[in-house]
């Protein structure tokens, strides 16, 4: 099997928030724009990365009973460091986001990773399939943020300094008044976005058979 | 079970390792947060020698800020009132475990029910409703806002040599 294959399908064809419809609480809580989106983003790559690895390296040695406890632990363990790091070097921004990030615990979408695949792989692969996951959800993040952004503010990458240290410069505005259209940036909003994305990512990607592999499909916390 | 143990022990000593790694920066951003919404209030920086003062800050030029807190739904809420001329001049909200959601205009110093505060002399901020669904949370920033401005008005002027 080639390395690229548990990422690619993590990433795209099982894509956490597109084919199987999870974490979608946080995606459509914070995608209000990229800069918030690229944070979440990042913090959730950060709790994937470290939980999937840790569980796949002591896999043999968590007690069978226990296992639901221990993958939560490890979970909170990370979520709860990605915090600390979070307002050590981004205050201002984890305090937009703060609640969405100590929720990344109850993410079903990493949960169901660990119990479904790492928990029973070796590193190297827990770690590609962690990776894959990570861009995948990031990935929808992106879209969303960036589209609500666009059409809500008429602006793109506004306050990306408050994660990326001298990139003011960065920021589009497409509109003068730094507004747009106010539905992109509420709650209705981002469902209707949600909804257009998950469409058009299903005509592009045409998949033949809808059902995702492997986790479980309830519904996300 | 002890294996258990033994997990919980080892994420102990990373939250331990993190937190020794980021507590002086994490206090250190929270102070300068502190500051940029004193400077935010007062509409100028802190003159550099002065400080808090039995909670209360005075910028000798008419401007006073005042803390206070009182306990809301979730635990205390933590604000910062300027004052002039016994009126509100602005709220900023430091520090709250409301609801997140319903109390999310706390965070909204500048529109909403916080800036309707504005202008209000203390007895004045008895006529503003509270918000539907956070009545706990709206009554105690009252409280709050009305001690604060308590303590800027017993504040002497004797700090202020200008």
């Amino acid at each position: 099997m080639s390395v690229a294959k548990p990422f690619r399908n993590a990433a795209i064809a099982s894509n956490p928030a597109w084919a199987q419809l999870l974490g979608l609480c946080p995606l459509l809580a914070v995608s209000t724009s990229l800069v918030n989106a690229l944070a979440l983003g990042a913090a959730s790559a950060f709790v994937l990365l470290g939980s999937n690895i840790t569980i796949a390296a002591i896999r043999r040695w968590i007690p069978e009973l226990a296992r639901l406890p221990s993958f939560v632990l490890v979970i909170a363990t990370f979520t709860t460091c990605a915090m600390l790091l979070m307002q050590a070097y981004a205050f201002e921004l984890y305090l937009r986001i703060a609640l969405f990030v100590q929720i990344i615990v109850t993410n079903c979408m990493i949960l169901g990773r660990v119990e479904a695949f790492a928990s029973r792989q070796p590193v190297g692969r827990a770690f590609l399939d962690a990776a894959g996951t990570a861009c995948g959800f990031a990935l929808a993040l992106l879209a969303m943020g960036a589209a609500r952004e666009l059409i809500g503010h008429g602006s793109l990458m506004a306050g990306m300094e408050q994660l990326i240290p001298g990139s003011e410069s960065w920021r589009l505005n497409l509109s003068e008044s730094g507004r747009g259209l106010l539905l992109a940036s509420l709650p209705p909003g981002a469902f209707i976005i949600a909804g257009l994305l998950l469409g058009a990512g299903n005509a592009i990607l045409r998949r033949p058979n809808p059902a995702p592999s492997g986790s479980a499909g309830e519904n996300s916390a | 079970m002890h294996k258990l143990v033994l997990i919980a022990a080892a994420c102990a000593m990373l939250l331990a390792l993190t937190d020794a790694w980021t507590a002086d920066r994490i206090a250190r951003n929270a102070r300068s947060h502190e500051l940029s919404q004193i400077t935010d209030l007062a509409g100028a920086a802190p003159p550099a020698d002065t400080t808090w003062n039995e909670d209360v800050w005075d910028f000798c030029s008419g401007t006073k800020l005042a803390r206070s807190s009182a306990a809301g739904y979730g635990g205390p809420i933590r604000l910062v009132v300027g004052v002039s001329q016994g009126r509100i001049l602005g709220i900023r909200v430091t520090a709250h475990q409301e609801t997140p959601g319903l109390a999310d205009f706390l965070r909204e110093p500048k529109r909403g029910w916080l800036a309707a505060l504005n202008g209000r002399t203390g007895p004045e901020t008895a006529a503003v409703d509270a918000v539907a669904g956070a009545t706990i949370t709206s009554e105690a920033v009252v409280r709050a806002v009305r001690d604060a401005m308590d303590r800027a008005q017993d504040a002497s002027a004797e700090g202020c040599r200008a």
